[in-house]
């Protein structure tokens, strides 16, 4: 699926090039190089909104940006163009960074406002500062050397242009492929366990704005040879709106998209529409609404989605736990681990949230290499003791310990690569990805691709590569995220209800999982669970958690009989019997 | 000092005008998560009715029958866009679809304003004489946008926490599986919502018509400075938007008092930068619930 | 991999080549002989800030083509006219060019409004040597980077000295304050404004700017009158804008005597709807005007203007209701200018030999304004002395406005 956007993209970029050059169409040949200038700016828009998450409403000013600094350097100062050109991205690359500071801090739109706001003033600064820009009055620069046509009638711009616009394509594809570009797709679908799987999703967000002001960049510096003028007007907030849209019509996420937007929303009313003057907005409105009544993912995405569907009809391998249960090489990394010890202790834990108290005072030992259940009503504070344990949210009090190292001033990422490993109420699969990448994003954590799971489920491996995970069952979807965090190789397991929404019958093999993974993987298990006869079946030891409070501990026979206990059982009656 | 009241007061006369945009933006935000970009072109049209109904001296009779005519007009308009941009999104809430077709929208106002009236810039007057008070010459539109966001803000405070309707988009902003499941005809409700907004910017429009500017290009700034009341008070919040217009009215007008008006856009989008970054969900937003 | 890349890029080349072929074998048509027509390029700022005036250009343009065609067109080739919407963006403006001069291929270029647009577009035009006359007030653009190109426009010195000498000649000011939109044009005229006024001694006591379309004006204002100046410089880019500083003045209580711009007279009737008449009694309010939209008795007023203006009213009714009909004028001159120079350069349209002669002839054509000049120096067609003073609330039909000094109040 790809692949073919790939080379289709490819090919649109280097035919828009070239068949204007030969056949001589000056009018074409410019306007496609304007057009992919654009391209190469909406596939880092694309990466960094699809593959990272980020809403940027400001890729214009960094595009302006390196335009504008390479025309005063090459233009105002007369070095070279070459000076111009490195001192374009050089300044792109510093106003990226400027733009990932504050996603550090606000995601989402309100990122998106940002970056607007520095879109909207970037064309304003340009002319306050006149006496370094030139203000309102422009830069003019004459590159002939560069903008010469040569053979076949393409100048070194044109060159360069294709060249830049391929090797963005190129580069975003290449990117996806690796462990990186994985990564920061997992950052942005979910941070929280993207930091329970041992990523740190703001280093990611630093590389995704450095790799798309790189990009930009590039293109910004290539838009003066292109122009030969550099001005504010032609950098106002208009631009970067322009940039996040043709990724939308295009279609979020699809290689090609950026490609196909940039061709309707820069073409139609440009190139196609231009004699309709006055009408040419009104046209141009229509269109655009138009074309996202019928095509709701964008153009590619919707008719990758479309075809999709109709391949999907084909039955594909669900996941077999037997074959992960049998294999022979399923061993205990550490059969040494001392069974008596205490794998994780909460001491005095106290958390917060605005009136509500959610956690008071919670003392809690799990021994390593047990099943430990978590029990109490809706609300009693059982999510966010799992929360603060994993380091998703900071304690207010108290601390908490793991293999008897104080683990609650560490961000989650670090305790994931220490061998934390948790599961989510609504599974965290991974959409965009294959079944098979969802699994080796977990194996990625050690850096090994070489894990025993891996090979005891590579007969399934070509069914999953090609198949995305929403084809699968939401028991499916559980076993599926929980083989990743197995992948992880974490000992210390933390489930958050993996039993809601599953049948009677994958219920039990589910706490067939879980005991295999006691007993063959020597994990230590924290499991969350409102079925509190999986609970009963599979825990060594449990706690009954009430209103941010330890109301009861002990072993399954023993607390049975406990009120509070006794309790929970009627309440569960009552809401199963609803 | 007298100066600086004076920009206050007139700062305050135009953030009214952004706290009702804001107002707008929220209805439709917490039914469906929908920033309307047309709302600004929107409120122009609103300034346009008044332009077209009103005669050039108009007597306060005419005036009030319009009003409510306006906003009605204006709700009608807004359902029927509310109800195109919202079709193509039922198949999935992840789509961005919603940017671009709202954006289209006010292309479109835009455009249509361009081919019947070109780039002219349309005057109405006020039936109601400007004011005199603290040294300075208040049209009176400002004082009555003013009112009509007080007003609104009161009737919107209603709405939310008394009148079932209101509970229900309430519901649908909290959760929108859930209240699906409860059986809200989340689509429907969703419709209702882009028609108060409506309600919310044909009165704004046909109020503040004599201190807004109704042209075909005017629009893009009422709907930024909108946004950054709606955001700087915390989306959705309504008590939040009604602060953040009236606070971003009256520092911008502060910043071209004393930086002049080249720096009025930068520093009323720093304050927007600085609020964010110190409180990601605005002054009066209420933080996301992380759900994990 | 490496393989099946290489083999589809001979696909590609092939492909390449047929297109190619069909191409050329379509191209190779002989092209009529007998009076192709003569193509004009509008190339007009006709959506974003420029609109206003590109419309009135477009409309002055329109009509001088229709009534040229009829008459048997320039040098005996119909004229057909190309629009091309430069959106107000340099970006596009180089693309439209290149559209109007390497696709469209035409002969002669009308516009833009925008200083910026030309100059972007500036090495698309020179190397296609079309001759051209816009309305650009900015003085970068001379002769030795845009040799072919023309303004209609009074350029921002001579409106500066212009309005700078009715405050020191007329008014006795010594002190005077700016105001004027954040614009590229209105930040030229302020730049020669601060030269004009330090060549001439005059006191600046403050520069503001506001942004097109602001409606309120009284936070730069109330900056200014801290100053106390004698009189307030307004340069406005929408009449609708100069209303609104009116406006803003009279909310303030402030007294000071405005004057204004080019802008001010030309877009005055806009301005009155906003601000009223008793404003610009108030505020003593000038502007400049070409000398050929004025009048001093009501009872002779110009008569080639108005022969335009119940043109106009004719041809596009509603257009001439709106737009500022002066400025279309301007337009219409231009085009008729050129015709004389076509036909006077033995129908060639080469931008050197149309440069030449507008350069050694412009000063002999007698349009509707009077007083056109041009040298190898100034492309600048109109000078300063084909302007004058005005009040621009004394108008008449069409937009003429009563000179400053003429009859009584």
């Amino acid at each position: 699926m790809a692949r073919w956007q790939l080379v289709l993209g490819i090919l649109g970029v280097a035919i828009s090039i070239v068949l204007p050059a030969l056949l001589g169409s000056a009018y074409w040949a410019h306007n496609f190089l304007v057009v992919n200038l654009f391209v190469t700016v909406a596939v880092m828009q694309n990466m960094l909104l699809a593959d990272a998450g980020q809403v940027s409403f400001g890729q214009g000013a960094l595009f302006g940006l390196a335009a504008t600094t390479t025309g005063i350097v090459t233009g105002l100062w007369g070095y070279g163009y070459g000076a111009g050109f490195v001192a374009g991205i050089a300044a792109a690359l510093v106003l990226g960074l400027l733009f990932a500071l504050p996603a550090l801090r606000v995601q989402g739109y309100y990122l998106g406002f940002v970056t607007l706001s520095a879109a909207v003033v970037f064309p304003q600064l340009l002319v306050a500062f006149d006496s370094l820009t030139n203000g309102i009055n422009g830069i003019t620069v004459s590159l002939p050397g560069l903008t010469q046509a040569g053979r076949a009638g393409l100048s070194w711009t044109s060159l360069l242009v294709m060249a830049t616009t391929i090797a963005a394509l190129l580069g975003h594809a290449a990117l996806r492929g690796t462990g990186t570009g994985r990564r920061m797709r997992v950052a942005s679908v979910s941070p929280e366990a993207a930091m329970t799987l041992g990523i740190a999703p703001g280093r990611l967000r630093f590389l995704a704005f450095t790799l798309a002001a790189l990009g930009t960049g590039i293109a910004g510096a290539l838009y003066v040879p292109v122009l030969g003028f550099v001005s504010p007007y032609a950098f106002r907030v208009d631009l970067s709106i322009f940039f996040f849209f043709s990724v939308i019509v295009g279609g979020s996420g699809e290689l090609a998209g950026p490609v196909i937007g940039v061709w309707i929303l820069y073409l139609v009313p440009n190139a196609i529409l231009a004699q309709l003057s006055v009408y040419r907005l009104l046209a141009y409105g229509m269109v655009a609404l138009l074309i996202m009544l019928a095509f709701p993912d964008g153009v590619v995405g919707s008719v990758v989605k479309a075809l999709r569907r109709r391949q999907m009809r084909a039955q594909i391998a669900p996941i077999d736990l037997a074959a992960v249960l049998q294999d022979e090489n399923a061993q205990a990394r550490n059969t040494a681990a001392p069974t008596a010890a205490a794998a994780i202790t909460v001491q005095g834990a106290r958390k917060r949230f605005d009136r509500l108290l959610a956690l008071s005072d919670v003392d809690l030992t799990v021994a390593a290499g047990r099943v430990h259940g978590l029990v109490g009503p809706n609300g009693s504070g059982k999510t966010t003791l799992l929360n603060v344990i994993s380091g998703l949210i900071r304690l207010d009090g108290g601390e908490v310990r793991l293999h008897g190292a104080v683990s609650s001033r560490l961000p989650a990422h670090r305790l994931a690569a220490l061998g934390l490993g948790r599961t989510f109420q609504t599974p965290r699969v991974f959409e965009d990805m294959s079944i098979w990448q969802n699994l080796e994003i977990g194996a990625d954590l050690r850096g090994t691709r070489n894990h025993w799971l891996l090979h005891a489920l590579q007969r399934f491996r070509p069914a999953w590569t090609g198949n995305r995970p929403d084809l699968l069952a939401h028991a499916q979807r559980r076993v599926l995220e929980t083989l990743r965090m197995v992948a992880t190789d974490a000992d210390i397991l933390l489930l958050d209800e993996p039993a809601a929404g599953l049948s009677a019958e994958e219920r039990r093999d589910f706490a067939t999982l879980i005991r295999f993974l006691r007993d063959r993987l020597g994990k230590t298990i924290l499991l969350v669970e409102h079925d509190l006869h999986l609970v009963w079946r599979v825990a060594d030891r449990i706690s009954v958690l009430d209103a941010g409070q330890i109301v009861a501990e002990g072993a399954p026979a023993e607390i049975a009989d406990n009120p509070r206990v006794r309790a929970l059982f009627t309440g569960a009656a009552d809401a199963a019997g609803r | 000092m007298q100066d600086a009241l004076i920009v206050l007061v007139h700062g305050a006369g135009i953030g009214a005008v952004f706290a009702l945009i804001g107002m707008s933006f929220n209805v439709v935000f917490n039914s469906s998560g929908i920033l309307n970009f047309a709302q600004g072109n929107m409120l122009v049209l609103g300034g346009l009715f008044a332009f077209l109904v009103l005669p050039s001296s108009p007597g306060i009779g005419p005036w009030f029958v319009f009003l409510p005519a306006s906003a009605l007009l204006m709700a009608a308009l807004l359902a029927v866009q509310g109800y195109l941009t919202l079709l193509p999104l039922r198949s999935s809430v992840e789509q961005h679809s919603w940017l671009i077709t709202t954006l289209a929208a006010s292309v479109i106002i835009g455009a249509v304003l361009l081919i019947f009236q070109g780039t002219a810039q349309q005057t109405v007057r006020s039936p109601f004489p400007s004011f005199w008070f603290l040294g300075t010459r208040v049209p009176a539109p400002y004082a009555l946008s003013l009112l009509l966001a007080l007003v609104w803000f009161g009737l919107l405070r209603w709405f939310h926490t008394r009148a079932l309707t209101g509970l229900a988009i309430s519901a649908i902003a909290q959760d929108l599986d859930a209240a699906r499941a409860a059986g809200i005809r989340v689509h429907r409700l969703q419709i209702l919502a882009f028609a108060i907004s409506g309600l919310i910017v044909g009165s704004a429009g046909f109020v503040a018509a004599p201190v807004i500017a109704i042209a075909n290009d005017s629009g893009v700034s009422y709907v930024l400075h909108g946004f950054v009341a709606a955001v700087i008070g915390g989306l959705g919040s309504d008590l939040g938007a009604l602060v953040g217009g009236l606070l971003v009215g009256m520092i911008s007008m502060y910043a071209a008092y004393t930086y002049g008006g080249e720096f009025q856009d930068a520093v009323s989008l720093a304050l927007l930068v600085a609020v964010l970054m110190g409180r990601p969900e605005g002054l009066f937003g209420r933080p996301a619930a992380r759900r994990v | 991999m490496p393989m099946q890349l290489r083999r589809r890029t001979l696909g590609v080349r092939t492909l390449i080549g047929f297109i190619l072929c069909a191409a050329l074998g379509a191209g190779a048509q002989p092209a009529l002989a007998d009076g192709p027509p003569l193509k004009l390029g509008e190339f007009l700022d006709l959506t974003g800030g420029g609109a206003s005036a590109a419309e009135a250009a477009r409309l002055g343009v329109d009509l001088a083509v229709q009534e040229i065609n009829a008459a048997g067109g320039i040098a005996g080739r119909k004229v057909q006219v190309v629009t091309a919407d430069t959106q107000t963006d340099p970006t596009v403006g180089v693309g439209e060019m290149t559209r109007l001069v390497s696709q469209e291929k035409v002969d002669i270029l009308f516009g833009p409004v925008i200083s910026q647009v030309i100059m972007a577009a500036l090495p698309v035009v020179n190397a296609a040597k079309v001759p051209q006359m816009g309305a650009t007030g900015s003085e970068l653009i001379v002769p030795k980077i845009a040799p072919y190109y023309f303004s209609l426009l009074i350029n921002a010195q001579s409106q500066a000295s212009a309005v700078i000498a009715q405050a020191v000649q007329v008014l006795h000011a010594q002190s005077g304050a700016i105001i004027s939109d954040s614009g590229a044009q209105s930040q030229s005229f302020v730049e020669s404004m601060k030269k004009e006024m330090a060549t001439r001694g005059m006191k600046l006591t403050g520069v503001q700017q506001y942004q097109y379309r602001a409606t309120d004006m009284t936070p730069q204002l109330l900056t200014l009158k801290r100053g106390n100046p004698d009189t307030l410089f307004l340069f406005a880019s929408s009449g609708e804008d100069a209303g609104n500083v009116l406006k803003s003045l009279d909310d303030l209580g402030w007294n000071v005597k405005v004057t204004g711009n080019y802008t001010v007279a030309t877009f005055a009737g806009a301005a009155l709807k906003v601000a009223g008449v008793d404003a610009f009694h108030a505020h003593d309010v000038t502007g400049i005007n070409y000398k050929a939209f004025t009048y001093c008795d009501a009872k002779a007023l110009p008569k080639p203007f108005l022969d335009f203006v119940a043109k106009a009213k004719a041809f596009r009714p509603s257009d001439a209701a709106r737009l500022s009909l002066p400025f279309a004028a301007t337009f219409y001159d231009g085009v008729g200018l050129m015709k004389q120079a076509i036909e006077a350069s033995g129908g060639k349209t080469d931008g050197p030999v149309i440069a030449a002669w507008l350069e050694a002839h412009a000063g002999d054509y007698k349009g509707i304004i009077e007083d056109f000049a041009a040298s190898a120096q100034s492309h600048f067609l109109v000078g300063p002395g084909a302007l004058a003073s005005v009040y621009p609330d004394r108008v008449v039909e069409g937009g003429l406005q009563q000179r400053y000094g003429c009859g009584g109040s």
